[in-house]
């Protein structure tokens, strides 16, 4: 109780009760994995609407997919890794939408909650990222991968000793756990921001003279609506990079 | 009361204590935690938009590189706000 | 005093039991780890072998038009400049063709002019002495005869004023003088 604003506790911000399957179990079904599933569902739907399409001349749902493929395309993969990464587009791509969608549910009416403020989504998706890009490594350069990315080439025999455990740290441990780290912070601060002004707004909807404030913390709202559209997406763009450039540091040896 | 009573009272209103100090230096340290990064993305912005304006057919890898700057520069704001959320709420 | 020592313990357990059953709100739970990992894991799979293809395909189709019409419009370009270049090699020679034609026009025009000229002065001059021949000799016939005419009347008037005859040959010499002196005179 900060001024008779009243703070829901957190729980009741993130935490959401299952749909079925009882409390607690392995496959409870909540508002997170339907997020998840509305995410894979549209994500099939757009594409497969805009690959029905023929013609050369993209229109329509064909149009927003192919800029969003040529986006990663170009702008990801050929800008971290080079032409040798396009083949890893279907998994980049799928990571983009994945995330974007999952994110701009925290602006879409009657949802309102990024499915990336729980740390589920991002730790799964940085696990699988892990995985890939070390399955990547031992398929391009064989074991002899942890050796390449743990010594850079170039340093001195003698500093050795200091550098191999800070690269094992940096790229075995803080990757995936920074890679999650941030998609889930950024959602979940950008969630409470949003409801923080939504209580503020509530709280000053009253026939007292605080509702002169009113009209600020509205816009305030407005505003930070908007900045968190960017900050979905940009979350998505900034996940998919690194996943981008940590698989294609695992491609070739540092030189 | 009794007297185990009283050390029971004791040990609860001292946890209670505990926690709104835990919750008074989650907040310092969340506001520690902004100074670092909210400088290193001022300088990294400032000097990627002086890179491209210097050299604007470079734009593209700057822009690139300056979210991927961002991006490491950031996780250090990030950890300190999942501390703050672990301090106030756990 | 013991039940009420039990009904704290118990008290300060459920506390302690309901803190630690509190969720951490960061800790992933299971629940949205299995779904998060089975939806993505569909649609990657999805992705790759159902939904990307035709898209990328179009894309690559697309981007092999472009190169082809790209190259094509070069090939054009090129034709046109090298088209360009015989227009502008035919256009000098038919330049050239038509400047030696116009010389040779022109220097064979201005021979013939020459020659025309030439006769034309040729013409002027043989009529010229012609008719200064034709003057000449009527001036001299006009001379002689002037000449003849006035000694006979001089000689004439003289005789009618002395009334005897006067030598000729004398009077002629004389009218001749004062003819010769005043045709100089003219």
């Amino acid at each position: 109780m900060i001024f008779g604003l009243e703070f829901p506790p957190i729980e009741n911000l993130v935490e959401w009760p299952n749909v079925f399957g009882p409390e607690g179990s392995w496959y409870g079904f909540n508002k997170i994995a339907l997020i998840n599933f509305v995410a894979l569902a549209a994500t099939t739907v757009l594409f497969l609407v805009a690959g029905r399409s023929k013609g050369l001349v993209p229109k329509g749902a064909r149009n927003l997919v192919e800029s969003g493929v040529a986006f990663i395309r170009d702008g990801i993969i050929m800008e971290t890794v080079g032409k040798d990464g396009i083949r890893y587009l279907p998994y980049l791509v799928s990571l983009f939408f994945f995330i974007f969608i999952t994110n701009i549910f925290e602006v879409i009416p009657f949802f309102h909650m990024p499915g990336n403020a729980r740390m589920a989504g991002p730790a799964v998706l940085a696990l699988i990222t892990w995985v890939y890009f070390i399955a990547v490594g031992l398929k391009h350069q064989g074991l002899k991968y942890f050796w390449n990315s743990v010594a850079p080439p170039g340093v001195p025999k003698a500093l050795l000793p200091l550098v191999i455990p800070i690269e094992l740290l940096s790229t075995f441990i803080v990757r995936p756990f920074s890679l999650a780290v941030r998609l889930f912070a950024n959602m979940l601060a950008g969630h409470i921001l949003l409801v923080t002004f939504s209580v503020l707004c509530i709280t000053l909807f009253s026939a007292t003279l605080l509702a002169l404030v009113l009209p600020f913390s509205f816009a305030m709202l407005v505003g930070l609506t908007g900045f968190e559209i960017m900050v979905a997406f940009l979350q998505a763009y900034i996940f998919t990079i690194l996943a981008a450039v940590y698989i294609g540091s695992s491609m070739h040896a540092e030189h | 009361m009794s007297m185990l009573a009283q050390i029971a009272y004791d040990a609860t209103s001292k946890a209670e204590a505990q926690a709104i100090t835990a919750s008074g230096y989650a907040g310092l340290a969340y506001g520690l935690a902004t100074l670092g990064p909210g400088i290193g993305i001022g300088y990294l912005v400032g000097q990627s938009v002086q890179a491209m304006a210097r050299q604007p057919e470079a734009a593209g890898m700057v822009r690139t590189t300056m979210f991927l700057g961002i991006a490491f520069t950031e996780a250090l704001a990030l950890i300190g706000f999942v501390v703050f959320i672990l301090l106030k709420f756990v | 005093m013991l039940a009420s020592i039990l009904a704290t313990a118990e008290a300060v357990s459920t506390e302690i039991t309901q803190v630690a059953e509190t969720k951490n709100p960061i800790l992933p739970t299971v629940n949205e780890m299995f779904w998060a990992a089975v939806f993505f894991l569909l649609l990657w799979a999805l992705m790759k072998f159902v939904l990307l293809p035709p898209i990328t395909k179009v894309m690559n189709a697309r981007d092999e038009k472009v190169r082809s019409d790209l190259q094509a419009a070069e090939a054009a370009e090129s034709a046109r400049v090298s088209k360009l270049a015989e227009y502008e090699a035919g256009l000098a020679g038919a330049r050239a063709e038509a400047g030696a034609l116009l010389e040779a026009a022109r220097s064979e025009g201005d021979a013939e002019r020459r020659t025309k000229i030439a006769a034309a002065e040729a013409d002027a001059a043989s009529f010229k002495a012609e008719a200064s021949t034709a003057v000449a000799d009527a001036k001299a016939r006009a001379r002689t005869e002037l000449t003849a005419s006035i000694t006979d009347i001089a000689v004439g008037a003289a005789e009618a004023v002395v009334q005897k005859p006067i030598d000729r040959a004398a009077q002629t010499a004389l009218v001749e003088d004062y003819v010769n002196r005043s045709g100089s005179q003219n």
